[in-house]
């Protein structure tokens, strides 16, 4: 039974509590005044002593992003963004210069990192987990750095990776998601601060779970991070990321960019559990999450598999990706989505077959309540290419109350006559059937529908790595209070 | 135990039942009886506090309470338990889990301490070894992908682990086969206990065969027209049920 | 015969000349005429930039140049008719023949006339019913509305019945004309008919059919309609059918296109009134270079509707089959049941098919689901049939007819569907059945 994660007596406790990470760390911070120009762009890489092709690299960007317009979505109400009103730099001021072990961290940090559940010390309970933690513009503290380095295995910030790594990130940087891609992913180009960096060598299976936790400290400021993960031939590696911000009335734009490279024979499993402030019952503030993710499956027979759990962020706009190059190669989308109060998601996922015998799946849970527009948005393209690709796609929707949406827009592009597509969806409310049969064992309301719903989330769920889907069940407890009855 | 009278209730603009009188006492079985149609569902749905009906008039009575104004779980904590006619799927959710969250919400409000994962699991392998199930029984999701007949004997399952004192069988003979039909009887069987009760609904006089009932009611345009012992049943099966139909309109 | 046009001439202002030399009389009518082809200036043909249009590019139409079609009769290929399908009236380039039409006697209640009659009797009348129509309407309904010459009107009175289908033949060509005939039906409460509308063109022909038909089925009303795209394979064809329900009302359409180089149909089928009920069956086979567009919107407007949907595509050649199928439920319509489904087959190398079930959905008492696939042929099966002695040719063209199949078979018209089986075995025939 233990290993049911139903079981968790945390899901009852959890059932009726607030946002429960929304405090504000009271700490110092070296903070770059709101605007963006070339000169913030050449401050940030000047802060970051970065060599002068990522300079380059990033006025590029910026350059590009001037030409671009911000896109309108016909099922999104976005606030005006002010770009010129966010601060695109903003750092602890803890120390001088970063932090090179756990102990030189600011007492507050850690602090903060213990409170949110993720304590940094190596012998705290995350201990099969090592640990990049991200507070506002950068990564303050990445754990378990030796046991990795033993392996082979480089996992640091990105700016760490800059200095250390440059022909890397040169060679990879851009690479999936090009400076050119979309209105904020080359915002990000231009302007991101730091992020995870991870390359797992030839044959390496990563020896433990890989994660960054971002937080969003500082008020006015932007989150702007970069992950970059390189799984060379024949090599595994685990990565989960999890999110969380203080409650503020003003929207925060979190724009982040995440590239994955899979070379032959090499698996990347990434997981997020998206925790950002959702903005409070009336719709207030909250985070504007618009993120690029996209992996290539490079190598024959890689393999990419994308797992999210979306509770959070006022609008969270993203389609975690999979360009399915290698022959034999596999990309895979798991994801539960749910909105409450006034949340707007719109997400989905591309799965890009090129190459011969490629194959996707794509699983799909929304759960709407409220006044919230949960929309799963997704596109299968097999191109003449990709001989014998197969793809199949379950999307199925959930509502609970009469003032949400649920909306469903597949897109289906198949060129080749030995492919082979599915698509099914569903959308429906909770059963009465199934509620009534629930409350005749003698099971209250609120435990039967967390129940169902957890049920009809299980086939994400299982995806997550085993400490995060317990993690998962209980922000999901917590993102429905007050959407039952 | 049960004490219906004059139980009055409707479904959206029909009446379906028109004033149903019965007494069910603790350790007896009884059968209803009935022509499709007659609200045979309709009373053990009402009786379990099913939305979707109307009570117009009358009274339940479930040792002295009102029953008809208890939520549904409410209804399962005192120890009535309905065995569907239908058992609905629901798709992720473990039927071990099930069964435990609604067993220890039951004893959390007799006042019993909650049963441990390792207690639990041997009590349900022991019934299990009863209903005849399979070991992968425990993994699967609840009814999800079940056969008629793995469906019924899952709800005895569960009426072995519940224990309830009031058990309603809706039809719980429809869909089985002999062999299943032994199964599910057995189990039933094995239930009879003196401080407790059993009202089942039935078509056929089939399942009376293996479970033997004190009483048997004919339910017909939402009234019972004639309630007798077991040879009651065996008439029906011969004579039909227009005989009884005919009396009563004639009385 | 097209005459290419110069560079900097848009299709715009190649429309705008068209209707700048049309002699029209100044009446109510020709205001609204002018009116509908300025708003049609303003926003032009659509682009793939719309998310109504994303996979279907209109360069091939826009390049063209087309000629009003002349109300003098042309030569018809009665030999395509479909036989014994009803009351028939044939529209030849946009223009009623009356000569080829049959229209028995009508029963007390209903009204069955051209468009043309009801302009030439009371413009005045036709203007104002006109002005009652959607505002938000697209550029080709526009460009309908700027050019209209004629079509059909169908009024039935509150319970009334015509017994025998409406057959409405849209025959076009020769030559490079376009026609932009309308066709109405207003059905009272607990009216029925069948509408059968098959469009057929001459070989070689290079025309634009843009036809709008729009249907009103008040409270227990009931209409089938029938639409059969065949028109050349050189000619383009857009056709815009718009159903209102009402209460209890129900409304069946097969569209089965087959014909045409690029073809567009967009079904709207609001479900307006509790009750309602809407049924959407399609075949698409493009082969060749075809490029076959289906867009089918059904809206639930009101609660306790039911709608059905079920498209299939075939695509082979270089052809190109496009489906996309919308289901909207509006806030408050509560108690919906929903279901879509599009099977496709490819069966070459170089076709495509897209395929875009979507769901929009406001209420949450509700029963959707859409389901879409696109595959090959069953190999298993295709292998069972050879091994039982059948050649691969003949194989194939049973599993695709079978797989056309249940669209046909809910054809309750029986010489449509003979018609059709026959155009089907030709198509997907094998090589040796056509020897």
């Amino acid at each position: 039974m233990s290993s049911n994660p139903q079981t968790d007596p945390a899901l009852e406790a959890l059932v009726g509590q607030k946002y429960r990470h929304g405090f504000v760390t009271d700490i110092e911070s070296d903070t770059v005044p709101p605007g963006l120009d070339e000169d913030v762009i050449r401050l940030i890489s000047r802060k970051k002593s970065e060599p002068e092709f990522m300079l380059e690299w990033r006025l590029k960007s910026f350059r590009h992003w001037l030409t671009m317009r911000e896109p309108h979505w016909a099922h999104l109400r976005v606030a005006p963004i002010d770009y010129q009103g966010i601060s695109y730099y903003s750092a602890p001021k803890s120390k001088a210069n970063a932090p090179k072990s756990i102990e030189e961290v600011d007492p507050k940090l850690l602090e903060t990192y213990d409170k949110l559940g993720i304590p940094l010390h190596e012998r705290a309970r995350l201990a099969g987990v090592a640990v990049d933690a991200v507070f506002d513009s950068v990564s303050v503290a990445t754990t378990f750095k030796e046991r990795l380095a033993k392996a082979g295995v480089i996992f640091c910030s990105f700016s760490e990776a800059v200095r250390n790594h440059p022909e890397l990130i040169e060679r990879y940087l851009g690479s999936v998601v090009a400076y050119t891609d979309n209105f904020f992913a080359t915002l990000n180009s231009a302007v991101f601060s730091d992020g995870s960096f991870v390359y797992v060598p030839k044959g390496v299976r990563c020896p433990m779970e890989l994660s960054t936790y971002f937080r969003i400290n500082a008020a006015n400021t932007g989150q702007f991070e970069r992950t970059l993960i390189v799984a060379d031939e024949g090599s595994y590696v685990s990565y989960l990321e999890g999110c969380t911000a203080p409650m503020r009335d003003e929207n925060q734009l979190h724009a982040a960019v995440v590239e994955l490279v899979a070379l032959d024979n090499a698996q990347i499993k990434y997981s997020t559990v998206q925790n950002w402030y959702p903005g409070d019952e009336q719709g207030r503030g909250g985070i504007y999450n618009f993120v690029t993710k996209r992996g290539e499956c490079r190598g024959a027979n890689s393999k990419i598999s994308w797992t999210q759990v979306e509770t959070g962020s006022a609008i969270t706009w993203k389609y975690p990706s999979c360009i399915l190059t290698g022959e034999n190669s596999v990309g895979e989308f798991y994801s539960v989505a749910v909105t409450n109060n006034y949340q707007q998601a719109d997400t989905g996922t591309k799965m890009i077959h090129i190459g011969r015998n490629t194959r996707s799946t794509i699983v799909s849970k929304g759960i709407s309540a409220g006044h919230a527009q949960n929309s799963y948005r997704g596109l299968v393209k097999i191109l003449p290419s990709a001989t014998n690709a197969r793809n199949f796609t379950q999307c199925d929707s959930l509502l609970m109350g009469d003032q949400c949406g649920a909306h469903t827009f597949p897109y289906m592009e198949v060129r080749t006559p030995t492919a082979s597509v599915e698509h099914e969806a569903t959308t429906s409310k909770i059963g009465d059937d199934q509620l009534f049969y629930c409350l005749s064992r003698g099971i209250s309301e609120e435990d039967a529908v967390n129940m169902i719903v957890n049920g009809f989330c299980k086939a994400v769920f299982k995806e997550l790595p085993m400490e995060f889907a317990v993690e998962a069940q209980n922000l999901l407890a917590v993102s429905l209070e007050g959407a039952v009855g | 135990m049960l004490k219906i009278e004059n139980l009055q209730v409707k479904a959206g603009d029909k009446q379906i039942l028109k004033g149903l009188n019965l007494e069910v006492k603790a350790g007896e079985v009884h059968a209803i009886m009935g022509p499709n149609g007659s609200g045979k569902s309709t009373l053990v749905q009402v009786l379990a506090g099913r939305e979707g009906y109307e009570v117009t008039g009358g009274t339940a009575t479930y040792n002295g309470k009102d029953l008809l104004a208890m939520a549904p779980e409410e209804r399962a904590r005192e120890g009535v338990f309905l065995a569907f006619q239908y058992p609905v799927e629901i798709p992720g959710v473990n039927n071990v889990y099930l069964l435990k969250a609604g067993l220890n919400a039951i004893r959390k409000h007799r006042g019993e301490a909650e049963v441990d994962a390792f207690e639990f699991l041997s009590l349900v392998r022991e019934k299990m070894k009863l209903m005849q199930m399979d070991e992968s029984f425990l993994n699967r999701g609840v009814n999800e992908g079940f056969s008629g007949g793995e469906k019924k004997r899952n709800e005895i399952l569960q009426m072995a682990v519940l224990e309830p004192a009031l058990a309603l069988l809706d039809e719980t003979d429809s869909g089985l086969d002999i062999d299943a039909l032994r199964v599910v009887a057995n189990g039933v069987n094995s239930l009879r206990r003196q401080d407790r009760a059993i009202l089942m609904v039935t078509h056929y006089q089939r399942l009376l065969d293996y479970i033997e009932p004190d009483r048997v009611h004919v339910l017909s345009g939402g009234q019972i027209l004639k309630s007798g012992d077991k040879s009651l049943a065996l008439e029906l099966e011969k004579r039909g049920y227009d005989w009884i139909r005919q009396g009563a309109a004639a009385a | 015969m097209s005459a290419a046009a110069p560079k900097a001439t848009t299709s715009v202002d190649r429309y705008r000349s068209l209707f700048d030399a049309r002699p029209l009389p100044d009446n109510a009518l020709t205001q609204w005429r002018r009116a509908a082809f300025e708003r049609f200036a303003a926003i032009g043909l659509p682009t793939q930039r719309e998310e109504d249009w994303k996979y279907t590019n209109l360069r091939r139409l826009e390049s063209r140049q087309f000629t009003p079609a002349t109300p003098a009769p042309v030569a018809t290929d009665e030999s395509r008719w479909i036989a014994n399908a009803g009351a028939r009236i044939v529209l030849a380039n946009g223009h009623a023949l009356a000569s080829l039409s049959t229209v028995s006697p009508q029963p007390p209640g209903v009204t069955l006339l051209t468009l043309g009659q009801w302009i030439a009797n009371s413009p005045e009348q036709v203007a104002e019913f006109l002005q009652k129509q959607r505002r938000d309407a697209s550029s080709f309904e526009l460009l309908n509305a700027a050019f209209l010459e004629d079509g059909v009107v169908i009024d039935l009175a509150d319970g009334a019945r015509f017994d025998q289908p409406i057959y409405v033949i849209h025959q076009m060509g020769p030559g490079n004309g376009m026609s932009h005939p309308r066709i109405f039906v207003r059905c009272g409460r607990n009216s029925a008919c069948t509408l059968v509308e098959h469009y057929i063109g001459a070989a070689d022909s290079e025309t634009l059919t843009n036809s709008v038909v729009s249907l009103d089925l008040a409270q227990g009303a009931k209409v089938a309609h029938y639409r059969l795209q065949q028109e050349s394979s050189r000619s383009f064809h857009i056709g815009t059918v718009h159903a209102h329900l009402d209460r209890d009302s129900r409304y069946a359409c097969r569209d089965i296109a087959l014909g045409a180089t690029l073809a567009r149909t967009h079904i709207t089928a609001t479900l307006a009134g509790p009750g309602a009920e809407a049924t959407l069956q399609g075949l698409f086979a493009p082969s060749g270079t075809q490029h076959l567009d289906t867009y089918t919107l059904v809206d639930h407007a009101a609660p306790h509707t039911l709608s059905n949907e079920e498209y299939r595509g075939v695509a082979d050649g270089r052809g190109r089959g496009v489906y996309r199928g919308k289901v909207i439920v509006r806030k408050d319509a509560q108690k919906i049941d929903s279901r879509q489904s599009s099977r496709n087959l490819l069966l070459s190398p170089t076709a495509e098919i897209d395929t875009r079930p979507e769901l929009e959905i406001y209420a949450n008492d509700v029963k959707c689901s859409h389901g879409a696939t696109t595959g090959q042929l069953d190999s298993t099966a295709l292998f069972y049939l050879r091994s039982r002695g059948l050649s691969e040719d003949e194989a194939r063209g049973l599993l695709i007819r079978a797989f056309a199949e249940s669209i046909l078979s809910t054809i309750e018209l029986e010489p449509l569907r003979q018609h059709l089986e026959q155009q089907l075995n030709e198509r997907f025939a094998s090589s040796e059945a056509r020897a």
